[in-house]
């Protein structure tokens, strides 16, 4: 007769694709809780021996870390853990599982029959997991073994991610997705996958590498005094996090891990005592320097904050997002202004000068959005969210000339009389943020550039591009000072097999 | 992978005395048959597998491959695992030998391994994976709007937007090339990360090791040489199989370049009758029961088709005589023999003649006609009677309501005047058996008002060029293109540039209100805007030339109505749709099925039930420049089409290839025809002339509940499924309680008054009334039941008249073609 057990490589458990005679039928359904066996018993000859004898033997103690905990986190925790709390279930962390969702605890312990869990992974169409094939017949014994044991927890769900690995040398240059200069342009920290760059602009000593627990960092910024360097991003799905170095010595100064998502990028209030980051479930996070001080948000876009800017007073926010909106809040009130504008794709940078927020994004149009005729009156529109100004949009848009490519970032000078525009294209163009006008144009820059910054005089400029490279140029001469790759990078020979 | 050989290994090692090796089939004959027999590998990623095959003496094919072992002549060059995997080791030639029983063969493999070792390439490795873990599909990141922020172009149609997707959006946070397995692409699929579309990949898994190579080798976007994927293939192609098998298939895409490689593990599988076998993520298929489907693969947006039957086992099987009069019963009786299937007899004279007269005029034939055909002794009475049939004026009426069915010709869209000229042009062409490529040209370049063109009330169904290409495709292609007009087509190789294509040859279409007809409500006529630009590809931003529905690009002057050469393109001899399509159509007609069905859902994984069959016809009629009635004959004369509906021991469980025929419920027209004539009642319509049957009807838009219970089509969509052709309790109803049929036997002018005043004697009585109701003679059977039934009512003759007719219409020998 023509058997086959197939094996799922990764849960182990078999199925049958025919019929086997019950011998075997036994045998398949107590792989799973041999298994566990078989991993504390090196002896094969036993586990013949076992298979053999006891075969219908009764289920070994069952392990929340290790039996369970596998199945919760194939099935369930797409939808019931920190990142989506669906049903206000969360089951990735022991104390939320053990209180359960809206609908109350999820078993009692000891009683799998009056146990929630159960009742949903079972019966003829199991509710959960939804939009999937139900838990195999071992996977829910397993689960009601564990609950009839008593539900004992026997250590923490354990984490599969692997920790932020920083190389000595890169096969290849990471992205420089940030960039920043001292107020005085000497000093140049550059942001590289996981750490920071620091290094002279003027002398070729060699740059100072600051490793960060963050896979990604997003943005990097000196504060206007030049003391601080921030450092901000995080792990994607995992946590946001701030890192603030003492910029003479590059010592850390205090580390903030915050939500479960990286932070894009963000801004120094001026006076230096805040940092405004753009957050993934649409709030402005406001950031005290001090470690010990609050932190403040701004809730108001409906997707990632992708980029946040201070006014020059520094009372109000600019900011973008992948909602594609644009819009204006007040820091004091810690509420939306106005929406002031609605592109037709991701906004990725923004700026402010002292007459106009300024955004550009992949629709690859630079506007420039007049602060007084937008702020002048209110249209409150549905959820309230959508304040819009009373003012048409032709009336307050200060457009600048087109761009050729998506527009990547912005950065202006301490006055913020000049722009420096980052895009995908190989240039990158200034202009003069009271006429319009372009003022120069660097040329032949590697593309696409993913990060600008100017200094305080805003004499000198550095860029970071995807490929990997920093470049300083002294912005009246159009001269390129400086070009480096900011980590060591020897690319690797592919394997051979 | 080829998980088989696995757990066997396994048991063997639990049992020694468990012998791994299942025995071979006894019957086995002939050498064993290795795919592919030569192979060249030129990259130490792509291994390829082997198929072992056999055939037995019963005529199955068997894999062996399980049975097999493999040998390498020299592993230094090439080595070969126990499933029979082949990986390239160093430049050189080696031969491959598997063995199952005795029998060996061997497969010579060339291996030439390129200086240096190859990156993996984003659009031959890394796409694939992505489509295989359904990561780009329509309910995950496929979508229009993608998934929580991460969007794929759907199923992988554009690789340039997907490579940006993953590598740049937001400073590279989904891969880290640095530290590969940190990266998002994988921490979510594996489930390491919270992932709401679920655990797609398992770690350790070919597609993990894919991804992960590919960002470690970092996440290189492909050199503009790539060499493009151009065909895939399936093997074996056809094979015919025991039930409670398996058999492993095998899918070998083939490059620009002339290199092959076996995708067969990322490859997407399916079966198209899941009934008879299903099929694993790998191609392994396990084959259930009896009967045959279409094994269906895709890779990377390109389909091939392998068919699969399965057979009981052999019970010495003689094959029918294949019959070489009839084109029809020859390519049948082939396939019938292949399937070990003996066709069913004729049917008799009776159930031929009611079958013929309903499929031919939508009416059943009178008692008249029924005796006289019963009583004719000519040997090719039969072939008379068809062609009898054929000239009769219902046969004008049926097939004109079958095309003003198809081309949709409907007072909701067309004014009145419209739509009777339209009719009338549909009815002259069917009386005069216009062919059909011309019917079709004048259809489709027909321009102005009605009174101008009558065919022109084709085109003021269509709201817009979206719609005109729907319709036009499905009616006469039999394609659906409706996919395509946002995104790749999901079962076809069709595009944005395939629609839009053909956008561009109906883009000067401009649907005005009628100056010969102001103020009539639907009153239209058709322009032509002779300057209009070839239409845009909203994918690439580009205009898209007039491009033919799979094939060229033709060059076209300025200034011409471009739906001229498409409707020529259309209609030539060589055109790989319009014959087929609609000799397909036309087939589906008289059989309860179309040769492929749906009709109009043709495409190259919806594959005939019978290819040589569609081909032989679509020749035959193309050959007799489209002539729809000599299509028709040759059906109708066929045996195939005669079949009895009572199977014999080895046809019952075939449903797909004509081997006996299937009942089939009468359409709604022919229907209430049928009852009119059988009871002399007629029917009134609401909004059309006096004493029009309802095969005459101009339209759906007419009062009438029966036609609407009986599934008349409305004529709002280009679709054969809007006939419903289905049997429901609300039918069984109204036949039971309703008027339909109690007030016209119970008519004073009804048939059984009518039969009464000739005073007849019972036995001729209940003759008539099973002539009128059901166009055949009662059996001696049913006549003494019959009888008694009458005797039992005594002198209420009238009454017993009446309710015997009414139990004969409510018999399934009325509603149905047995």
């Amino acid at each position: 007769m023509p058997t086959s057990i197939r094996f799922n490589s990764s849960d182990s458990l078999a199925r049958i694709t025919f019929p086997l005679p019950p011998f075997f039928v036994s045998f398949v359904y107590f792989v799973d809780p041999l298994k566990s066996l078989l991993s504390r018993m090196r002896s094969f000859p036993v586990l013949i021996l076992l298979l053999i004898l006891i075969a219908p033997a009764r289920a070994d103690d069952v392990s929340f870390q290790h039996d369970v905990w596998p199945i919760f986190k194939r099935h369930c925790i797409g939808c019931h853990s920190a990142q989506k709390t669906k049903g206000r279930l969360r089951m990735d962390d022991v104390v939320a599982l053990l209180k359960g969702g809206k609908t109350g605890p999820l078993f009692v312990a000891g009683k799998p029959d009056d146990s929630f869990l159960i009742e949903q992974i079972t019966g003829d169409s199991p509710e959960m997991p939804q939009n999937e094939a139900p838990l195999s017949r071992a996977k829910v014994k397993l689960l009601r073994d564990w609950i009839a044991q008593g539900a004992k927890i026997d250590g923490p769900p354990k984490s599969d991610v692997p920790p932020v690995v920083i190389p000595a040398i890169y096969a290849s240059a990471p992205a420089v997705s940030s960039v920043t200069l001292s107020p005085d342009g000497k000093t140049a920290a550059v942001a590289c996958r996981s750490e920071v760059v620091l290094f002279n602009v003027d002398d070729d000593l060699a740059p100072r590498r600051l490793p960060t627990d963050f896979d990604l960092i997003t943005h990097v910024e000196f504060s206007p005094d030049g003391q601080r360097l921030a450092v901000a991003g995080g792990s994607p799905q995992q946590f946001g996090g701030l890192i603030l170095f003492t910029a003479a010595d590059g010592k850390k100064e205090s580390e903030r891990h915050l939500g479960t998502d990286t932070f894009f990028k963000g801004n120094f209030a001026p006076d230096g005592q805040t940092i405004a980051l753009g957050g993934a479930t649409g709030a402005i996070s406001l950031i005290p320097v001090d470690e010990k001080g609050a932190v403040k948000n701004i809730e108001l876009h409906s997707d990632w904050v992708t980029a946040v800017a201070y006014t020059a007073d520094g009372k109000q926010l600019v900011s973008g997002s992948r909602d594609k909106t644009i819009k204006i809040s007040s820091v004091e009130n810690l509420s939306l202004l106005r929406s002031v504008d609605q592109s037709t794709d991701c906004i990725n940078a923004v700026a402010a000068d002292p007459l106009d927020a300024i955004a550009g994004g992949n629709a690859r149009a630079l506007t420039g959005y007049d602060f007084k005729l937008a702020l002048t009156g209110i249209e409150v529109s549905g959820s309230g969210n959508g304040a819009r100004p009373v003012n048409n949009l032709a009336q307050y848009v200060r457009p600048f000339e087109a761009q050729a490519e998506a527009i990547m970032a912005l950065a202006v000078s301490a006055d913020r009389k000049l722009l420096a525009v980052a895009t995908r294209a190989p240039e990158l163009r200034l202009y003069d943020t009271t006429t319009r006008a372009r003022k120069a144009t660097l040329p032949k820059v590697p593309a696409p550039v993913l990060s600008v910054a100017l200094n305080a005089d805003g004499t000198r400029l550095i860029l970071g591009t995807k490929s990997g490279l920093v470049q300083v140029w002294d912005v009246a001469t159009a001269k390129l000072i400086k070009e480096l790759t900011p980590v060591p990078v020897q690319p690797a020979e592919l394997a051979g097999k | 992978m080829n998980f088989t050989k696995k757990p066997l290994l396994f048991l063997c090692l639990l049992l020694p005395c468990w012998h791994a090796q299942a025995t071979l089939p006894p019957d086995l004959m002939g050498d064993l048959q290795l795919t592919p027999a030569t192979v060249t590998l030129t990259n130490v990623q792509r291994p390829h597998s082997i198929l072992v095959r056999g055939r037995t003496k019963g005529g199955y094919d068997v894999d062996l491959a399980i049975d097999a072992t493999f040998r390498s002549s020299d592993e230094k060059v090439a080595k070969v695992d126990a499933t029979g995997w082949i990986t390239p080791v160093a430049n050189g030639q080696a031969t491959i030998t598997a063995q199952a029983g005795e029998r060996t063969a061997t497969v010579a493999v060339t291996v030439q391994l390129p200086e240096k070792p190859v990156a993996a390439s984003f659009r031959q490795d890394v796409m694939p994976v992505l489509s295989k873990a359904g990561c780009n599909a329509g309910a995950c990141h496929g979508y229009s709007l993608g998934k929580n922020g991460f969007k794929l172009s759907l199923r992988g149609a554009d690789p340039e937007k997907d490579y940006l997707a993953l590598t740049d959006e937001f400073a590279e946070r989904r891969i880290n090339r640095s530290n590969p397995a940190a990266s998002l692409l994988l921490l979510k699929p594996l489930g390491d990360l919270p992932h709401e579309g679920g655990v797609r990949l398992d770690h350790g898994s070919q597609m993990d090791e894919t991804l992960r190579r590919w960002i470690a080798e970092s996440a290189q976007d492909d050199a503009p040489t790539l060499p493009k994927l151009v065909s895939v293939a399936i093997h074996p192609a056809q094979a015919v199989s025991l039930p409670k098998t398996q058999r492993q298939f095998q899918l070998v895409a083939t490059y620009s370049d002339g290199s092959v490689r076996d995708v067969s593990r990322t490859g997407i599988f399916n079966v198209n009758i899941e009934r008879v076998a299903k099929v694993d993520d790998a191609g392994l298929v396990s084959v259930t029961n009896l009967g045959e489907t279409a094994i269906v693969a895709r890779y990377e947006g390109i389909f091939a088709v392998a068919n699969l039957i399965v057979l009981p086992p052999d019970l010495g099987f003689k094959p029918t005589p294949v019959p070489e009069d009839n084109l029809v019963d020859r390519e049948v009786v082939r396939k019938l023999n292949d399937l070990r299937i003996i066709p069913s007899e004729v049917a008799d004279d009776e159930r031929f003649l009611r079958r013929l007269s309903v499929d031919l005029t939508g009416i059943q034939p009178t008692p008249e006609q029924v005796l006289a055909f019963v009583a004719d002794q000519a040997p090719d009475k039969r072939a008379k009677i068809i062609a009898a049939t054929m000239e009769r004026s219902e046969f004008v009426d049926w097939w004109s309501l079958k095309w003003g069915d198809l081309l949709q010709n409907s007072r909701n869209t067309s004014s009145d005047r419209a739509v009777y000229a339209f009719r009338e042009w549909i009815r002259a062409a069917i009386a005069r058996n216009q062919p059909l490529d011309e019917f079709a040209r004048e259809i489709l370049t027909a321009r102005g008002s009605s009174v101008d063109d009558p065919a022109a009330a084709y085109f003021a169904v269509s709201k817009d060029p979206d719609d005109i290409i729907q319709r036009v495709t499905q009616v006469f292609c039999g394609v659906r293109m409706l996919c395509a007009r946002c995104h790749p087509h999901p079962f076809e190789h069709w595009t944005q540039g395939d629609y839009y294509g053909l956008h561009s040859f109906f883009n000067q279409v401009a649907i005005k209100p009628d100056p010969h007809q102001t103020g009539v409500l639907n009153a239209k006529t058709i322009l032509l805007k002779m300057d209009a630009p070839s239409s845009i590809n909203p994918r690439t931003q580009k205009a898209q030339p007039p491009r033919y529905l799979g094939g060229g690009e033709p060059t076209l002057p300025a200034g011409i109505d471009r739906r001229e050469e498409y409707a020529k393109w259309l209609t030539a001899p060589e055109n790989p749709h319009f014959a087929r399509s609609l000799v397909n159509r036309i087939w589906s007609y008289f059989f309860h099925r179309g040769i492929i069905d749906p009709v109009d859902d043709l495409r190259s994984t919806n594959p005939p039930i019978n290819a040589p069959l569609l081909d032989a016809l679509t020749k035959d009629f193309v050959d007799h420049k489209f002539d729809m009635r000599h299509l028709m004959q040759l059906i109708v004369e066929s045996r195939t089409y005669q079949r009895s509906s009572a199977p014999n021991e080895t046809n019952g469980h075939d449903d797909l290839n004509f081997s006996h025929a299937i009942p089939r419920r009468l359409p709604a027209e022919a229907l209430l025809d049928s009852l009119v004539q059988a009871t002399a009642v007629k029917e009134n319509f609401g909004g059309v002339p006096a004493g029009f049957t309802a095969a005459q009807l101009p339209d759906g838009n007419v009062t009438s509940p029966f036609l609407g219970l009986f599934g008349k089509a409305q004529r709002a969509e280009a679709c054969e499924c809007e006939r419903d052709l289905s049997t429901n309790m609300l039918q069984a109803l109204n036949f039971i309680n309703g008027n339909s049929i109690l007030s016209r036997v119970s008519s004073p002018t009804g048939r059984p008054a009518l039969l009464l005043q000739k005073k007849p004697d019972d036995n001729a009585l209940i003759e008539q009334l099973y002539l009128w109701s059901l166009a055949r003679r009662p059996t001696a059977a049913e006549l003494t039941l019959a009888a008694k039934f009458f005797a039992d009512y005594g002198e209420k003759n009238a009454e017993a008249a009446q309710d015997f007719m009414w139990a004969l219409l409510n018999s399934r020998d009325f509603t149905m073609l047995q």
